[in-house]
């Protein structure tokens, strides 16, 4: 035994796909940066600022949190970073730091650290931050107020106040390509599809709850549409506006507060998608898209248990 | 880097003969030893009888002196015969099982059944052993099956092959049915190859056999006791005896090892890491593989994300994330409930986890604690080895 070198003894497989969580992470950021030059182009460099600064904020709450916690830090794997871009990406552009600082702590710390951190998160960290602040200051949150300095308009404010005869008006082509008011990042709709492509080639996301959830809004908005057409729009505008695309391709997916059993998700993405449409025409908000990915993060656990009897049980043994 | 999880066992050579190391050290994994130090063997003579049930007995490979005992391993010293070769005196029950116990063939899955299954694919990948067996060994092994009819007398015996090397051995004539299976890692794997060919997950009147084991069988039928295991290393195959030290069989295969690697008994997914290379291989092993240290996987105490790689790889369909979290946290029972039993150990989970946790080894903890206890099926010892009754 002398001779011989000193081996590794570890419990097998003794190899590993190489897929890593920080990977993961990072190909996430990367499918934001499309949208983020679009917020860019539309929003001015405002939009920059706030990501920058939301980024930053959700880092150093994290990291901080984990540190008086008695953690382990985990800043390199940029999951937090993730949090604080897609809070974000759901803000006015013309949100006041004040505002992006207190919501971007708040998705790290309420929205995981008091749940254990990476990993232990009931519900979307970013969204949660997103819902404290819209209730906490709803007049900063709006962008209509948020961005008083700019000629695009909210669609959805519109169908609210207005009326379908008045926001049926917006040319479908305007709001693909961002020309629309909502959250910076959010209203971005082409880039993101392009940054969801990506993350389906990658493999970072499924294509279960994107495709449920989207189904999910376009067949309630046509269901409504049928029901009552002079109270509603169309599938086509309700997915090309407010944070309709971006939580099919960026919120729902969210692992820890997603299902993972394929019909769990499926059922997750559908169900998300029905309460879009059904808060954006019954409740008091003109975009439900956030709110109803709350809904479905609180129904993930008992979507998970819809899956198949495992090796040896049930009809198989 | 990404494994290949091919099970095609390419250029099958003939079966060489292993090292002739002059010293062997036997495993005894928890059986009696009946000899003493100082004690004069013969080949084949009983060493040790089995204290585990459907265990066999432990035989000497060689001729020569009981060297040394200790711990749980017993050294052999090779000493050349004094006069004519005597026959061991082993006493031949007449029930099947028992005389294939006597002669040191583990019996575990294997009692009177309706189907006879023969796992002839490889159980991971590189490896070719059974391919060789088949290849090379075919009385042997029709021997070893006559032995098997008489002791499960079952009413159907399927050979399940893998598809595109189905002519390294004539079933038919041999009187098998032969199912094919598409060899992708874990489809070797013993419950897998029962499904394949049964259709059913677990069935109760099924009987399953590797063909390695078949071989051990057919020793026996020829009226000699298991001293040798065939084994993959380094590309090419070889009988060793039972016992001969690892680094003997590295320098056979023309394996060289260097610090940090592993060098595991059986494959890359589901071998035994060994820490000591004059340790000698234990009966039954299938394979020798060293992983060079810059392909070896490490692992992090990370926490599950949830992102479901683990439930979606899963052969088992089992929800892995939410069992091995279970299992990290001491809720043994609880990671029962979620279905901790159906678990095959292929290691595809711990493979594609992105946070790198030890799932595997959770897993084998929970069952290790759970059958401490008597709520969990199986011997805790399993884990060593990795070889629970016959994994594949």
């Amino acid at each position: 035994m002398s001779s011989q070198p000193l081996l590794t003894v570890r419990f097998p497989p003794f190899v590993h796909s190489g897929r890593s969580w920080a990977r993961m992470n990072i190909d996430l950021l990367a499918a934001l940066v499309p949208a983020l030059v679009a917020a860019v182009f539309w929003f001015g460099l405002d939009a920059l600022r706030v990501v920058a600064l939301s980024g930053a904020v959700a880092v150093a709450a994290d990291a901080l949190a984990e540190r008086l916690l008695g953690r382990e830090p985990r800043i390199n794997d940029a999951s937090a970073l993730v949090i604080g871009v897609l809070f974000a990406f759901l803000l006015p552009a013309g949100a006041p730091w004040w505002l992006v600082v207190s919501g971007s702590a708040l998705s790290t710390l309420l929205g995981r650290q008091v749940f254990g951190g990476a990993g232990g998160n009931p519900l979307n960290p970013a969204v949660v931050g997103w819902a404290v602040c819209k209730i906490s200051w709803p007049t900063q949150m709006t962008p209509d107020f948020a961005m008083l300095d700019t000629t695009l308009d909210y669609p959805l404010a519109h169908l609210k106040y207005f009326g379908p005869g008045y926001a049926g008006d917006f040319p479908l082509w305007d709001l693909l390509l961002g020309g629309q008011l909502g959250g910076l990042g959010a209203v971005q709709v082409l880039p993101l599809l392009l940054g969801g492509a990506y993350l389906l080639w990658r493999g970072v996301i499924r294509p279960h709850v994107p495709l449920a959830f989207l189904l999910g809004t376009a067949l309630t908005a046509t269901f409504f549409h049928l029901l009552w057409p002079d109270q509603t729009l169309g599938a086509a505008f309700h997915l090309l506006t407010g944070s309709a695309v971006f939580a099919a391709l960026f919120l729902m997916p969210e692992c820890a507060s997603s299902p993972v059993t394929r019909w769990g998700m499926l059922i997750y993405g559908v169900f998300g998608g029905t309460m879009v449409v059904i808060i954006r025409h019954w409740g008091i908000y003109p975009d439900g898209a956030p709110f109803a990915v709350l809904l479905a993060n609180l129904a993930t656990p008992l979507l998970d248990r819809i899956r198949p009897k495992a090796f040896g049980k049930g009809r198989h043994a | 880097m990404t494994t290949s999880f091919d099970l095609t066992p390419r250029d099958i050579g003939s079966i060489l003969e292993g090292p002739a190391s002059t010293r062997l050290r036997l495993e005894l994994c928890g059986r009696g030893l009946t000899v003493s130090e100082g004690d004069k063997v013969v080949r084949g003579q009983p060493l040790a009888r089995a204290e585990r049930e459907g265990g066999g007995r432990l035989h000497s490979p060689l001729d020569g002196v009981v060297e040394k005992v200790g711990g749980d391993t017993v050294v052999l010293k090779s000493e050349p015969r004094e006069g004519p070769r005597k026959k061991p005196d082993i006493e031949v029950p007449d029930e099947p099982l028992a005389r294939l116990r006597a002669f040191g063939v583990d019996s575990f899955g294997l009692c009177p059944a309706r189907t006879l299954v023969v796992n002839g694919l490889e159980p991971e990948p590189g490896v070719k052993t059974h391919a060789a067996i088949l290849m090379h060994r075919r009385d042997e092994l029709l021997a070893g099956l006559d032995l098997l009819r008489e002791a499960v007398r079952p009413a159907r015996v399927v050979l399940a092959l893998p598809r595109g090397v189905d002519t390294v051995f004539d079933a038919q004539s041999a009187g098998f049915e032969v199912h094919l299976v598409d060899p992708v890692y874990p489809a070797g794997l013993m419950p897998l190859v029962v499904r394949s060919v049964t259709g059913r997950e677990n069935p109760s009147e099924v009987a399953a056999i590797s063909v390695s084991r078949l071989l051990e069988a057919g020793r026996v039928a020829q009226g000699e006791p298991v001293t040798t295991t065939v084994l993959t290393a380094g590309g090419k195959v070889f009988e060793v005896r039972i016992g001969t030290p690892l680094a003997d069989i590295l320098d056979a295969a023309g394996l060289r090892v260097a610090g940090a690697d592993v060098v595991a008994e059986g494959g890359v997914m589901r071998g035994a890491a060994q820490y000591d290379l004059s340790r000698g291989v234990d009966k039954g092993v299938q394979a020798l593989t060293v992983v060079p240290s810059a392909r070896v996987a490490h692992c992090e105490d990370a926490p599950c994300v949830n992102c479901g790689e683990c439930v979606r790889r899963c052969p088992a369909r089992i929800m892995v994330g939410l069992m091995t979290r279970h299992a990290e946290f001491g809720y043994h029972e609880k990671a029962l409930e979620y279905d901790l039993d159906s678990c095959i150990e292929c290691g595809l989970c711990g493979y594609y986890c992105p946070m790198r946790r030890p799932l595997l080894q959770y897993i084998r903890l929970a069952k290790s604690e759970l059958s401490l206890q008597g709520l969990y099926p199986g011997s805790a010892a399993s884990a060593s080895s990795g070889t629970e009754g016959e994994a594949a």
